[in-house]
C-alpha cells in the first residue's frame, strides 16, 4: 500500500484530529477495500468490513508508530476485519458467471458450487490463506505480513487449507 | 487419487468470480463517522451484572472490600 500520507497528518491522526483520519482514510480507503475484496469476494461485505477496519484503525490508534508504515498496519487490521466478516456471514463468495437460466445446465455448474462449498467449510483463518494463496496468486511473504505471522505458519496452513479442500472434494467425486 | 496443487488451484480460480481490487468503492467515511460518534449500548448483560453488584454489596455490605480487591 502507498504512505502518500506525511508523518504529521499520522501524528495527528494518532493524536485523535478527526480530519486527519479523514486524509488517512480518504488516501487508503480504496487500497484496503481491494484487499478486503480479495478476501471476502463480495462488494458488501466489502463495504462492511471497510467501516469495521477503519473503525478498528482508530479505536487502536495509539499503538500505531507514526514513523513506520501506516499501510502495512492498515492491511493487518483490514485482514483481522475481513477474517471477521467471513466468522459472521460465511456465504458471501460469489460463483464464477452462471449460463444464462433458460440454458441447459452445465456439469460445470455443480462441480463450482462443491468446489465453493469446500471453501466454505475451511475455517477463516485457513480459507483465508487458500484464497490469497492459491485464487489470487499473493505471494506468501506477503500474506504472512497481511496476517502478522511468520511465513511458515503460512506454509503450514496452505498445506492443511490443500489437504482439507482434496478431502472435500475426493469424497464429492472431484478427481483428476 | 487426489487432485494436483495446479489442479486444485485451476479448480479454485474457475469457481470463484474474479474480483477487481482496484473497483472503486462506496464512500463509507459518514457511516464510520456515524459509529465513531455514537455512544457505545448500555447492554442487559450490564444492567443484570450491575443490579447483582448492587443487591449483593446491600445484602452483604462487607463484600465491599472483595470487590475493592478485585478492582
Amino acid at each position: 500500500m502507498t504512505d502518500e500520507v506525511d508523518e504529521a497528518v499520522l501524528r495527528r491522526f494518532v493524536d485523535g484530529d478527526r480530519d486527519a483520519f479523514e486524509a488517512v482514510y480518504r488516501q487508503h480507503h480504496r487500497e484496503v477495500y481491494g484487499w478486503i475484496l480479495r478476501i471476502v469476494r463480495n462488494p458488501a461485505a466489502a463495504d462492511d468490513a471497510l467501516v469495521d477496519a477503519f473503525w478498528r484503525a482508530y479505536r487502536s490508534r495509539a499503538r500505531f508508530d507514526a514513523s513506520r508504515s501506516f499501510g502495512a498496519w492498515m492491511r493487518r487490521i483490514a485482514t483481522n476485519a475481513a477474517i471477521d466478516q467471513l466468522r459472521r456471514n460465511p456465504l458471501p463468495i460469489d460463483l464464477a458467471a452462471q449460463p444464462e437460466p433458460e440454458a441447459p445446465p452445465q456439469p460445470d455448474v455443480d462441480v463450482q458450487r462443491h468446489i465453493t462449498s469446500a471453501l466454505r467449510s475451511l475455517p477463516p483463518r485457513l480459507r483465508i490463506v487458500a484464497v490469497l494463496a492459491l485464487v489470487e496468486e499473493r505471494p506468501l511473504a506477503e500474506i504472512a505480513d497481511a496476517l502478522d505471522v511468520p511465513v511458515g505458519t503460512v506454509k503450514s496452513r496452505l498445506f492443511r487449507a490443500t489437504r482439507a479442500l482434496r478431502a472435500t472434494l475426493a469424497r464429492l467425486g472431484i478427481q483428476p | 487419487m487426489t487432485l494436483r496443487d495446479d489442479e486444485l488451484q485451476r479448480l479454485l480460480q474457475a469457481a470463484l468470480s474474479p474480483v477487481d481490487p482496484a473497483a472503486q468503492p462506496r464512500d463509507v467515511w459518514v457511516e464510520l463517522r456515524d459509529r465513531l460518534d455514537s455512544r457505545p449500548q448500555w447492554s442487559l448483560v450490564d444492567t443484570a451484572l450491575a443490579a447483582g453488584i448492587l443487591i449483593a454489596l446491600l445484602l452483604v455490605p462487607e463484600a465491599l472490600f472483595v470487590l475493592a480487591l478485585h478492582l
